[in-house]
């Protein structure tokens, strides 16, 4: 006979068993393979494209030895720059044979000191387009005073803004690295669908899955039964959450490698596309925030599914609710964005303003979240003024709970 | 220890599922017998408070039991009609998860207790999806009984077993003790007339017989006969009474007939069995006229 040898441990008792539950069905592992894939598809992309950042580190180390005044910098490298440019554009192949200081080639130090020249002109323009905006704002307000009925609404606006850019961002003349571009690959709608559809078929599942297989009743009609639930959502959201947590690692892996960005302590605005982002940000801390937004966005499909899994009862009904659902709004967002970034737009058009207002409670908006970094991005709630990304992440966060507090209560709950 | 259905009444619509249920139950093995539709895994359904009554409640030592929420929940064990578990787990693993969810002190214990209890303990590593409807039915009993529920709800345990299961079934029941208050519901009058202590009948909802043995066998007093018939008879016989059993005796048969009235001039009464009352109260017949 077999002895037979029981032995709960505390961790045992926790979600072991509903992640088990969970992982019984091959579906799950299939789905897991799936964003896996995508794991390796987005990173064999980035080195595919990898770009060489080691010779553009030693020149501007070489630049910041030779002066600290940003015009002995630009002169330093039209110095080394000047002798090149006999060959372009007609002697490039030329220039392409010569061995270069910095770069294999002549021509590879040319793109070089191309590149420095131009991070040296943002990094000297910044501090003063910085000063224009907040005199912009003033005049603003100035000019708004001088009506007979001034709308204090403008002129607290441009008081707002005038005080978020009035902060000093010390950008130093140091390597960013690509930031824009090996965030490029993981920044995929494809892989936002698949996410989706992942959240809504675990967490049905999840929460179908005693129902389906007859163990409800049991289940139901046990002491601790409502406490399940919370176990429940913590099991189909931990791989969810951390999938989204993995992919940023892998992301920040892949910049640091393939695409040179070392300093993740970097002020944001450091990356030129990002001069009027009026947040006191760093990389890291925008690459966090994006994470946060996807990980608050699928969590709501998660809150969702559990709500129309717990009311419905049926998986197929539930799924085909909370997809549709998830879907359509990742379709509504995406399309929005595209209608609104048409080039012959300007910035106040309706257009624009219909996907700024969307940008504003639309969670799926946070799948897209650099849109929420390039601008001055504030909505004005009864004189308070919220940062577009605050009040979407809000939202998200109140239907997530209320989603959470709605399927709890009719968890385990007699049937009528 | 008082179990109170104060007219519990459950309602679909314009169906009735169950018609002001009135009874008190003590400490004892219950046996809820009637056709399927009669209302018996309503009923079930309403104690284990996975359904509202529509009208009426259940107190349990005068609390209501749907207020008492989680201590009630903490004190009831219940064998849902085809249960299911989770089929990637093992025996041991249902056991050791419910015993979390049943809130179960000093689980290893317990469990080992059960699985020697329900003759599971070499099957304990096996995947439920492995056992047989037998093994399946044990594990459910072993569930149920985790938490060592004060009331115990079995419903329709039975189905589906062989009848050594079913024997080895009624060897565990009637080991259960005379602390809780037993309901075992089913329309298999074998399983339950040699371990119940009450027997309740339920038709269409509503109650028709309740009472000890003795008691409900009063109902069919007076009502059973017997005739010898030779074989080629038997089977008119057989046509003219429904609430007829047939019974081969070497070539003769004899019919045990259910009948308010003497079927025929040389029938001889007999004593009444819990079938007969059953075979007497959910006979066409007596469909076709209201219980009372």
């Amino acid at each position: 006979m077999n002895i037979l040898t029981i032995r709960i441990t505390e961790k045992r008792k926790k979600v072991r068993f509903e992640i088990k539950k969970l992982f019984s069905a091959l579906f799950v592992w299939i789905s897991l393979i799936i964003t896996a894939l995508f794991a390796v598809f987005f990173t064999v992309s980035c080195i595919s494209v990898r770009e060489q950042y080691g010779m553009y580190e030693k020149l501007l180390e070489d630049i910041n030895k030779s002066s600290s005044d940003l015009q002995e910098q630009k002169d330093f490298i039209l110095s080394k720059k000047s002798p090149l440019e006999e060959y372009v554009p007609d002697k490039v192949d030329e220039l392409r044979s010569i061995a270069g200081e910095y770069g294999n080639t002549g021509w590879d130090d040319y793109i070089l000191y191309d590149k420095a020249l131009s991070q040296l002109k943002y990094l000297k323009n910044f501090p003063n387009n910085r000063k224009k905006l907040i005199s912009n704002a003033l005049d603003c307000i100035v000019l708004e005073n001088e009506k007979t009925e001034p709308n204090q609404s403008y002129i607290n606006q441009n008081l707002f803004a005038a005080k978020k850019y009035n902060r000093i961002i010390d950008l130093s003349f140091s390597d960013t690295g690509n930031v824009g571009k090996f965030m490029e690959f993981f920044d995929n709608t494809l892989w936002d669908y698949v996410m989706t559809a992942l959240a809504v078929m675990l967490t049905v599942r999840m929460f179908t899955l005693d129902r389906g297989c007859k163990a409800n009743k049991v289940v139901f009609s046990s002491s601790k039964c409502k406490s399940l639930f919370f176990k429940q959502l913590a099991a189909c959201s931990a791989p969810l959450l951390g999938t989204v947590v993995f992919h940023t690692l892998l992301q920040m892996l892949c910049g640091t490698l393939f695409f040179g960005v070392k300093n993740y302590a970097l002020p944001l605005q450091a990356e030129s596309i990002f001069e009027y982002c009026p947040f006191n940000l760093t990389i890291g801390g925008f690459i966090a925030l994006k994470s946060l937004g996807k990980i608050l966005f699928y969590f709501l499909i998660i809150s969702f599914s559990a709500l129309m899994s717990v009311v419905m009862k049926k998986q197929l009904p539930a799924i085909f609710t909370s997809l549709s659902a998830g879907i359509a709004s990742i379709i509504i967002s995406m399309n929005m964005y595209i209608f609104a970034s048409n080039e012959n737009l300007g910035v106040a058009s309706e257009e624009r303003i219909m996907f700024n207002n969307l940008r504003s409670f639309m969670p799926s908006c946070l799948l897209n979240p650099k849109e929420y970094f390039l601008s001055f991005d504030y909505i004005s709630i009864g004189g308070l003024y919220l940062s577009r990304l605050t009040g979407v992440m809000t939202v998200t966060a109140v239907i997530s709970v209320l989603c959470v507090l709605l399927a709890f209560r009719n968890y385990a709950r007699a049937e009528k | 220890m008082n179990l109170k259905f104060n007219n519990t009444t459950k309602k679909y619509k314009s169906k009735i599922a169950l018609n002001s249920f009135s009874a008190e139950l003590s400490e004892g093995i219950y046996a809820l017998l009637g056709p399927n539709g009669a209302g018996k895994s309503t009923l079930m359904n309403i104690l284990a408070g996975l359904l509202k009554p529509s009208e009426g409640d259940i107190s349990l030592d005068g609390r209501d039991t749907v207020k008492m929420g989680r201590e009630f929940r903490d004190i009831l064990g219940y064998l849902p009609q085809e249960p299911g578990f989770y089929p990637a787990f093992s025996g041991l693993e249902l056991m050791e998860y419910f015993s979390e969810l049943k809130n179960v002190r000093n689980p290893e214990s317990r469990i080992k207790e059960l699985l020697e209890f329900v003759n599971l303990t070499e099957e304990a590593k096996r995947k439920y999806k492995e056992y047989s409807g037998g093994m399946k039915r044990r594990l459910g009993i072993a569930i149920s009984l985790l938490n060592d529920p004060k009331i115990l709800i079995l419903d329709e345990p039975t189905a589906g077993l062989d009848p050594k299961e079913r024997m080895r079934f009624r060897n565990i029941i009637s080991r259960l003790g005379s602390e809780k208050i037993v309901i075992i519901a089913t329309h298999i009058v074998s399983d339950v007339e040699t371990v119940a202590d009450k027997i309740i009948f339920l038709k269409s909802g509503s109650v028709v017989g309740f009472g000890t043995m003795s008691e409900v066998l009063k109902i069919a007093e007076g009502k059973v006969w017997e005739i010898k018939t030779a074989q080629s008879d038997a089977d008119n016989y057989a046509l003219e009474h429904f609430n007829s059993n047939v019974i081969k005796r070497d070539n003769d048969v004899i019919l045990h007939i259910v009948s308010d009235e003497k079927p025929f001039s040389d029938a001889v009464a007999q004593a009444p069995l819990l079938e007969d009352v059953y075979m007497y109260l959910f006979s066409e017949k007596s469909e076709k006229s209201e219980p009372q």
